[in-house]
């Protein structure tokens, strides 16, 4: 197993591919490497030899004396595997491929022959089809990209060459300096989780930025995301939200991208910051490494104009920032400058007649409150507003180190108020001319900051009956069968510990009257073939029955209707259970998700839930604490909660059952997908009954 | 009370309309029953048949369709009934449907052996009620032959007031009674009609359809009485409609899935298009469905698959509803001007 330190602080890089000729790819690479004053050995390898930038060639790896941390291979892809073969027979510790050419268009056999051959030799590899790497801890640029890349405390993990080369030259342009890139490429070998590991330790590295395209190895993604961000912001860009979207992603890196909403919810889940876009991202990541934490949630907002207050305290609401309200408080703090046509009431209206000075004495006296823990100072272009006074005031500010908590400015106006801007900006001072961007930052730093300390999640073992769950799928297996009856679906359920209603399966109309009368009315009736999904479809399914009469109706019924819905449906029985009393229904299901392994699901249930969709994901493993914050995010939460006098439902009781489903599929690996829908939910302290369950077996059997 | 029981060898083979031609040509009151359904309507927890509530319909009887059908399923009679409890059943039936009419028409199961297993086969029933039987035989002309002379040789009419055979649906009547009828005639079978086959009452209509298939009505519910007489599977491309003679059938339905929106704009368009099956639960989008409400063309939204959806509707059996004035004034002249209605009931 190889030290990742070496992939970003190698001690000597070989440049397998070198070129003499000024603006090949395979000149860039020293280049770079020589101007990003690289202290370690650059060992150039060309078969023509020579010398590039002063620097000797070898003729090939094996010429080279010593070690080789990191080879950098730039050569056509048809020549890659031998050059491979020579890094590793030379012990390299780590190739980072350039070259393209390999599953990204299909060539997926000859990309796994590569990792084979690398791994085989304690070798990892970096890409196919990247842009290099570039670490400031070396200092190391071995990009083909820009060469004056800006050493500093964001580092950027991008599954897309050409944006990680574009994101260089941004980074430089805004003034952001990088403690790594590292472009993923194919992920043939390593991938973000290895990179995300690295740098979550990495004390040059204070927030890290990734433009996903598709997940592969999810499940330990989610778990080491939920690690770094406790330690440092992860902003995350993911493309394919869109279905252009994700099948333009899928042709260019030949990776699929998961259901967006599921990223979304679980990318939440692990305190990652999601962006809208490439800007977003690069300010966001600018200002959580500049700005200093909130120690509280209280912000206000000073404006000279009334009309973009209002706009940023919607902004405000969208972003989950609070106001601080306590208007008695806010008048004694901004006495001395809101005057009396003006409003102490959060936003503070120092009117359009405010000075730069008057932004000052509100700015100083927002930094010297207790009780006001952010600060958004906004302003509109005015006569009596100087914008050069007003920069040099808040450069003085910045620089006398006074600033101790969020201040971020956010100005509109003409050329003079744009100049101001752009001359803050370069200084790293936060500050924009669109007041959502503005709030938008300031919701990031809320956001980690938030979630940064966040007690830590506890995970209880949740004791099922293990065997009784073995025991029906084993039957279901000697069966031939995927799907489980419904009356197996229940039973595992009763060995999880979640409720269902009690029922039998009845063969003869005469079996279905005694257990309808032993369950007791009303009862309801279903059909028991594992040729029929959908019961309802095939109007196999009588409920409310109340008697004896009704009871051999309705068995009739469900024996006709179903024969005549598919003649070679083979009916098993018609199952006869009680009839659950009304409550809210919701639906509770975890499958095997491709890219994120075991995922749960929890939302607003019953035969609306394809139309109306309001549910959330997560991964598990899943504590209860997530499990209720899970539940509360639906949109029909306060239905939960009790509306029109009706009580609070058992949500105790709801996130229970989201852990249990979630443990089932996380210990048996036969099963890949449980849905409860409905369970209902009923009031406070009267639990939850799973009244339909659908669960699917895996493909083929795995053990556990 | 005078009771008709109509049998048939086979399933389908004409029995609601023959009794419905009877009643109207003979202009008597009558009551109706079915003690054996054959096809089921679930509703509002009760079982009833489909003929039995169609015949409430016409005929504007009194009876609830639930108490003129004893059940459908051997598992469920066999159950409920022993031989003495079906028997009583079918007389407290009669009593009430028939008493004070004057005819009761009862009409028997699919076919001569359904039933047997719990006592309500159509010779149980001739053999309770003590009334006339009539045996209606359609299909291909020898099988008919066949099946007329098996009865003559192989059934039991002990005690039974057996009219006769009523031969429905033929397509060639005068070849037939020219080749076919003297053989049954020489058999010794009393013939007491040769019932013309009729296009007209093979149509379906759609709210028929819809309690068939179960779906759900999206739009045009007020075209729910439109008959449908062909049928159009919509997999290919509209082109492909376009040139396929079958598009362009008068009182077509159309059977595709929701999300071929250009065929079903096709459908809409075309002025043979009766109706619309769309298939695997997919809903088109609503200005789509907007197009067919405002033609009053119905569409039914069915979540089973296209070949599927075909296969269950040619297995269906085309039935009348009570809106079908034209259809029923067509089945009471052809029973009038094809049957010995004096032979079959008098006496």
């Amino acid at each position: 197993m190889q030290d990742i330190k070496y992939l970003f602080e190698p001690r000597s890089v070989a440049v397998v591919g070198a070129s003499s000729k000024v603006g090949k790819l395979g000149h860039t690479v020293v280049d770079n490497l020589v101007s990003s004053r690289y202290r370690g050995k650059i060992y150039p390898v060309n078969p023509a030899g020579g010398e590039i930038l002063g620097i000797p060639v070898f003729h090939d790896i094996n010429s080279i004396p010593g070690e080789i941390d990191l080879a950098v291979i730039i050569i056509p892809a048809a020549a890659v595997f031998d050059a491979v073969r020579g890094c590793a027979d030379k012990g390299a510790r780590f190739a980072a491929i350039i070259s393209s050419g390999f599953s990204e268009i299909g060539n997926s056999g000859e990309e796994r022959k590569i990792v084979d051959y690398a791994r085989a030799h304690n070798m990892r590899v970096l890409g196919p089809n990247i842009i290099g790497i570039y670490s400031s801890a070396a200092p190391m640029n071995a990009t083909f990209g820009p060469g004056d890349i800006q050493a500093g405390n964001v580092a950027i993990v991008t599954q897309s060459g050409a944006l990680g080369v574009a994101m260089i030259g941004k980074t430089r342009v805004e003034n952001i300096g990088l403690s790594a890139i590292v472009s993923l490429g194919n992920k043939a070998d390593m991938d973000e989780v290895e990179i995300l590991n690295y740098l979550a330790a990495d004390s040059n590295t204070k927030v890290i930025m990734m433009y996903i395209e598709g997940v592969t190895h999810g499940e330990s993604l989610v778990d080491v995301l939920r690690k770094t961000t406790k330690i440092k912001p992860v902003v995350v860009v993911k493309s394919g939200r869109s279905k252009r979207g994700a099948m333009a992603a899928a042709s260019h890196t030949g990776s699929l991208a998961g259901v967006d909403k599921v990223f979304d919810d679980i990318a939440r889940q692990c305190g990652v910051t999601r962006a809208e876009g490439i800007q977003e991202a690069l300010e966001w990541c600018k200002y959580l490494a500049s700005i200093p934490e909130p120690q509280g949630d209280d912000a206000v907002i000073i404006t000279n104009g009334g009309g973009i207050g209002v706009l940023t305290a919607d902004a405000c609401e969208k972003y989950d920032i609070n106001l601080y309200d306590n208007l008695p408080d806010m008048k004694k703090i901004f006495a001395d400058v809101v005057p009396v046509y003006g409003s102490a009431k959060n936003p503070i209206d120092i009117t359009g007649q405010a000075t730069a000075e008057n932004y000052l004495t509100a700015i100083n006296a927002a930094l010297g409150n207790k009780h006001i823990d952010s600060i958004l100072c906004l302003g509109c272009e005015s006569g009596v507003f100087e914008p050069d006074r007003f920069a040099i005031q808040a450069e003085q500010l910045f620089q006398a180190g006074k600033v101790s908590k969020p201040l971020i400015f956010s100005f509109v106006g003409g050329a003079a108020v744009e100049d101001t801007i752009q001359r803050l900006k370069i200084q790293g001072i936060p500050i924009f001319n669109d007041v959502l961007i503005a709030v938008s930052c300031l919701g990031a730093v809320y956001y980690n900051h938030r979630q940064k300390n966040e007690p830590p999640a506890i995970y209880e073992n949740v004791e099922i009956d293990e065997a009784a769950i073995k025991d029906v799928i084993d039957a279901a297996r000697r069966d031939g069968r995927r799907s489980l009856f419904s009356y197996e679906a229940r039973s595992i359920m009763r060995a999880v510990g979640i409720a269902t209603p009690a029922g039998n399966i009845a063969h003869t109309p005469e079996e279905a009257v005694g257990y309808a009368q032993d369950i007791g009315y009303p009862v309801v009736m279903k059909v028991v073939s594992r040729d029929i999904v959908h019961k309802s479809d095939a109007g196999g399914v009588a409920l409310d029955i109340d008697n004896k009469e009704e009871v051999t109706d309705a068995y009739e019924a469900i024996l006709a209707n179903c024969r005549r819905f598919n003649p070679e449906a083979r009916i098993e029985g018609i199952e006869v259970s009680k009839q659950v009393k009304h409550g809210i229904e919701t639906i509770v299901g975890a499958r095997r998700d491709l890219s994120f392994g075991p995922i749960v699901m929890f939302g607003l249930g019953g035969i609306y839930v394809e139309v109306m969709k309001d549910i959330e994901f997560r991964a598990f493993p899943l504590s209860k604490g997530e499990a209720y914050r899970m539940i509360s995010e639906i949109k029909s939460y306060p239905l939960l909660l009790g509306v029109r006098g009706e009580s609070r439902r058992d949500i105790d009781a709801l996130a229970d059952a989201v852990v249990r489903v979630g443990t089932v599929l996380k210990r048996f690996h036969d099963i890949s997908d449980i849905e409860i829908n409905p369970l209902v939910a009923y009031e406070h302290g009267e639990g939850v009954s799973a009244v339909d369950v659908r669960i699917l077996l895996s493909g083929k059997e795995v053990n556990a | 009370m005078k009771s008709l029981i109509v049998g048939s060898m086979d399933g389908n083979a004409g029995k609601t309309s023959l009794i419905i031609g009877l009643a109207k040509a003979t202009g008597k009151s009558f009551g109706y029953i079915k003690p054996l359904g054959d096809r089921l309507v679930y509703r509002k927890k009760r079982v009833w048949d489909y003929d039995a509530a169609l015949m409430t319909n016409i005929f504007g009887m009194t009876n609830n369709p639930e108490d003129i059908t004893v059940g459908f399923e051997h598992l469920k009679m066999r159950f409920k009934y022993d031989e003495e409890g079906a028997r009583n059943r079918v007389l407290a039936m009669a009593k009430e449907v028939g008493e004070s009419k004057d005819m009761l028409f009862v009409e028997g199961g699919k076919d001569i052996e359904y039933g047997l297993s719990f006592y309500l086969s159509v010779l149980s029933l001739a053999r309770y009620l003590g009334g006339k039987l009539v045996m209606l035989v359609g299909g291909e002309e020898n099988y008919i032959v066949d099946n007329v002379i098996f009865i003559k040789k192989y059934i039991q009419f002990t005690g039974i007031d057996f009219r006769g055979v009523i031969i429905n649906k033929v397509r060639n009547v005068d070849d037939f009674k020219t080749v076919y009828l003297p053989m049954m005639q020489k058999a010794g079978v009393n013939v007491l009609g040769i019932i013309p086959y009729q296009a007209e009452l093979t149509f379906f209509s759609m709210d028929y359809l819809a309690q068939y298939l179960l779906a759900r009505v999206v739009a045009g519910e007020e075209g729910l009485d439109r008959r449908i007489n062909n049928i159009f599977v919509g997999a290919a491309s509209v082109d492909s409609a376009y040139s396929d003679a079958r598009f362009h059938q008068e009182h077509k339905l159309v059977v595709t899935s929701g999300d071929r929106s250009d065929m079903l704009l096709a459908s809409f368009e075309d002025r043979c298009t009766a109706a619309v099956v769309i298939t695997n639960n997919i809903l088109p989008p609503q200005n789509i469905l907007a197009k067919a409400d405002a033609k009053q063309i119905p569409v039914l939204l069915v979540p089973i698959g296209v070949y599927e959806t075909a296969r269950q509707i040619e297995s269906l059996t085309p039935l009348i509803t009570a809106k079908n004035t034209e259809e029923i004034g067509l089945m009471e002249k052809l029973v009038r001007e094809n049957v010995d209605i004096n032979a079959l009931m008098s006496g």
